[in-house]
């Protein structure tokens, strides 16, 4: 005959409430601890618990068995007690497998509660607690069948409550004065007052604020050290004054890339300063990769351009020079203005000691124009000067 | 016109244009020059003088009265200040008129291969025991064994040591650089060479004209005959036009009318002509003469004891430039009388502000050139 549900429950051990049944249970079912009512013929309905491997009744809705009453013929030919109270020996503790009322005498075995809401209900006005033993390594789990969600260990210097499961506060609080919250992952959190660490914070991998709120830092600094002691720095100095410094303990390769999927846009209100060193002291601009402009910014700055360059001002453009101002074609000197405002066209080939040969010269000073092939050879000059009496009779009058 | 030549009384204006060594050049040079004060209106030279001269306040300064342009010089005495003529131009501003323009054709460059010249048959000393050996003695021993100089107690430097002195200061030194800057006057243009000397007092020097030389021979013959030498004293080229193309006469539209207008005929139009105190050539030139030439750097140094002295080109002092020269245009303005009219006088400044336009155009075998105010020396 197939088992019932019931049956199969106790079988399977997957139910600590009670089972119901006919006649009386085998001992092979169920485990120490369960109850189970069972209607067996001439008794009622018979509640059993099953304890240290046994099933025992404890209670009946029917007469007393049998057996019961026989053992009570001794007593003569009156008729048997029916009623409880009229019980001689009440109070009689000869039934050491019951719990008392003022719980004296500790369980030995499993405490299977079949209640709902409030089975386990304290209403001591005072100190209520749950006792568990010392220096234990499990000494309370709480668990569903061998899944535990809350574990007290009272191993000396290592005591704690171990959760197995998520703890979900919702709008409780959890307050306290030294949490320590050592590894794992916290989703989220919510922080409304300071948080304050004592440690640096090495371990975090990522941290993200939602919209609109800021990371305020007085004194401090964000650094970044992505290897060991290569770091990234920013911070702010009075005035408002940021700081980004990149460091390469072992190189000078700790560059600044700024990759933008859209404009840069410096604005500032003064200076613009870009201050190279090094050996390599260019500052370029590309496009598209291809370099266009490129700053040698050393003592000698030069201004090198890939591609056709064209200088196109909106106003004037003024070339001014402490020096000589030169303007060479393929290295060739085509145009020369010296530091006596003279402009020279051309180089010659020769010129005589202490002259600059050229084609065609224009001195300012004495506003002197020449063409020449070269020294001795087909030279052409206009020289203009002008000078009055540096002193000389006043007109009459 | 020789009698001209003693108006000496010139302020110089002298530009220099640095040339290279042995280069030739030709090409032509103009030179502008015109009477004004950043160029206020006035009227011109010769009327104003007129006019103070005449006024009852006030007189021309001596400076310019007894200048040699309006007084001549007698030996070396300054005339007596000259009548001169009211030219009617008072108020007419012209002031402008009172210019000469020059175009020459300039020729030539400067050697300077030469170099200083080391003369024979003189007593030389070279070294300090040299100079100290002669009569009188040069230098003098110091009981260091260096040398100092008799007449200026320095001591004799490795230049002065190694060089060789000549002795007799007076001997006439020099070098064999030379200029071989020769100048054509093409042409001269103002409008001051109508003055008659009987109408303007006997001592009323015009400008002074400019030597034209001219070397010719009478006939297209290839032997050598001896050249003709025709020197003209030029006091300006040109003419005005005074009439158009088609022979119209020209009028206020276009030229001058002297006179006043006060009646019928006393307004005559500017000519060429020296029929009277009117005509257009009777302004001031303010230019004397004009001289080209090359010059470069030579000092000899010298000492001296007593009467006696010894010169060198290559002591302590010593200079000779022998890679470039000066191309020297030297205006010669007029100048003013500096000792009013009580004597001669070298003049001190300009006898009126001129502005001076130099414009030289050189073609040939160099187009290197710097031009200053004095003898280039670097």
């Amino acid at each position: 005959m197939a088992l019932t549900r019931e049956e199969r429950k106790l079988l399977h051990q997957k139910s600590k409430q009670p089972t119901f049944g006919t006649g009386k249970p085998e001992s092979s079912e169920g485990n120490n601890g369960d109850l189970s009512f069972r209607q067996v013929e001439g008794s009622g309905t018979v509640q059993y618990v099953k304890a240290q491997g046994n099933w025992v009744a404890v209670a009946s809705s029917g007469e007393m068995p049998a057996i019961r009453t026989t053992g009570s013929s001794s007593m003569g030919t009156s008729g048997g007690v029916t009623t409880h109270s009229s019980l001689n020996g009440l109070l009689s503790d000869d039934h050491t497998q019951y719990l008392l009322i003022d719980g004296s005498r500790a369980m030995t075995g499993d405490l299977s509660i079949g209640g709902g809401d409030g089975a386990l209900t304290f209403t001591n006005a005072g100190e209520n607690s749950i006792k568990i033993p010392d220096n234990q390594a499990s000494a309370l789990i709480i668990e569903e069948a061998d899944t535990a969600y809350l574990t007290f260990v009272t191993t000396d210097s290592g005591e704690k409550i171990t959760l197995g499961k998520k703890l979900e506060a919702g709008s409780v609080e959890i307050e306290g004065s030294a949490f320590d919250i050592d590894g794992g992952d916290v989703s989220a959190i919510t922080i409304s007052g300071d948080l304050t660490w004592s440690s640096d914070q090495s371990g975090v991998s990522s941290l993200s604020l939602a919209d609109a709120k800021n990371i305020n830092l007085t004194t401090g600094n964000i650094i970044l050290t992505p290897s060991a002691d290569d770091t990234i720095t920013i911070d702010g100095a009075t005035h408002g004054v940021l700081n980004i410094t990149t460091v390469d303990d072992a190189g000078a390769d700790a560059n600044i890339n700024i990759t933008a999927d859209g404009v840069i846009t410096i604005d500032s209100a003064n200076n613009i300063i870009l201050d190279t060193a090094g050996a390599n002291n260019d500052v370029i601009f590309k496009n598209g990769g291809t370099e266009r402009f490129a700053f040698k910014n050393d003592s000698t700055p030069e201004l090198d351009v890939t591609g056709e360059f064209i200088l196109d001002g909106s106003a004037g453009i003024t070339i001014d020079s402490v020096g000589e101002t030169s303007i060479k074609t393929n290295g060739s000197t085509v145009v020369r203005a010296s530091t006596a405002g003279n402009v020279f066209l051309h180089a010659a080939a020769n010129a005589p000691t202490g002259y600059f040969a050229s084609g065609i010269q224009m001195k300012k000073d004495i506003y002197h124009f020449s063409t020449g092939f070269e020294d001795f050879k087909q030279n052409f000059t206009m020289l203009n000067i002008y000078k009055e009496p540096d002193t000389f009779e006043a007109y009459p009058s | 016109m020789g009698s001209i030549h003693n108006n000496i009384q010139i302020f110089q204006i002298k530009k220099y244009i640095k040339i290279p060594d042995r280069r030739l050049f030709s090409g032509l040079l103009y030179v502008n020059v015109v009477n004004h004060n950043d160029n206020n209106s006035s009227d011109d030279f010769i009327q104003q003088v007129y006019d103070v001269d005449n006024a009852s306040s006030g007189s021309v300064v001596d400076g310019i009265e007894y200048s040699s342009a309006f007084a001549g010089i007698t030996g070396s005495t300054a005339n007596s200040a000259q009548t001169l003529h009211d030219r009617g131009r008072n108020n007419m501003k012209t002031s402008f008129a009172d210019y000469d323009c020059f175009v020459f054709h300039v020729c030539g460059g400067m050697t300077l291969a030469g170099g200083p010249v080391a003369p024979s048959g003189l007593t030389t000393a070279q070294g300090g025991s040299a100079l100290a050996g002669l009569t009188p003695s040069m230098a003098t021993e110091q009981v260091d064994g260096s040398y100092v100089w008799a007449d200026t107690g320095g001591t004799l430097t490795s230049a002065d040591l190694s060089a060789t002195w000549y002795q007799n200061r007076s001997n006439p030194y020099g070098d064999y650089c030379s200029h071989f800057v020769k100048h054509h006057l093409i042409s001269r243009i103002n409008n001051a060479s109508g003055h008659v000397k009987e109408t303007n007092g006997s001592r009323y020097f015009k400008h002074r004209p400019q030597l034209r030389r001219k070397f010719t021979v009478s006939d297209d013959q290839h032997y050598a005959s001896a050249a003709s030498i025709s020197n003209e004293y030029v006091l300006s080229n040109g003419t005005y036009d005074t009439k158009t193309s088609n022979g119209t006469d020209l009028d206020g539209k276009n030229i001058i009318t002297l006179g006043t207008g006060n009646s019928a005929g006393t307004f005559h139009d500017l000519d060429n002509t020296f029929d009277g105190n009117e005509d257009g050539n009777t302004y001031y030139s303010p230019v004397d003469r004009i001289a080209i030439y090359g010059e470069h750097q030579f000092a000899p140094a010298s000492h001296f004891a007593g009467s006696s002295g010894v010169w060198s080109t290559a002591g302590t002092g010593a200079v000779h430039i022998s890679d470039y020269w000066d191309l020297v245009v030297d205006v010669g303005v007029r100048g003013n009388n500096a000792s009013g009219s009580s004597s001669v006088g070298i003049s001190n400044k300009a006898i009126m502000k001129s502005q001076v336009n130099v414009s030289f155009q050189p073609f040939g075998e160099t187009q290197t050139f710097n031009v200053s105010d004095s003898a280039h020396t670097s």
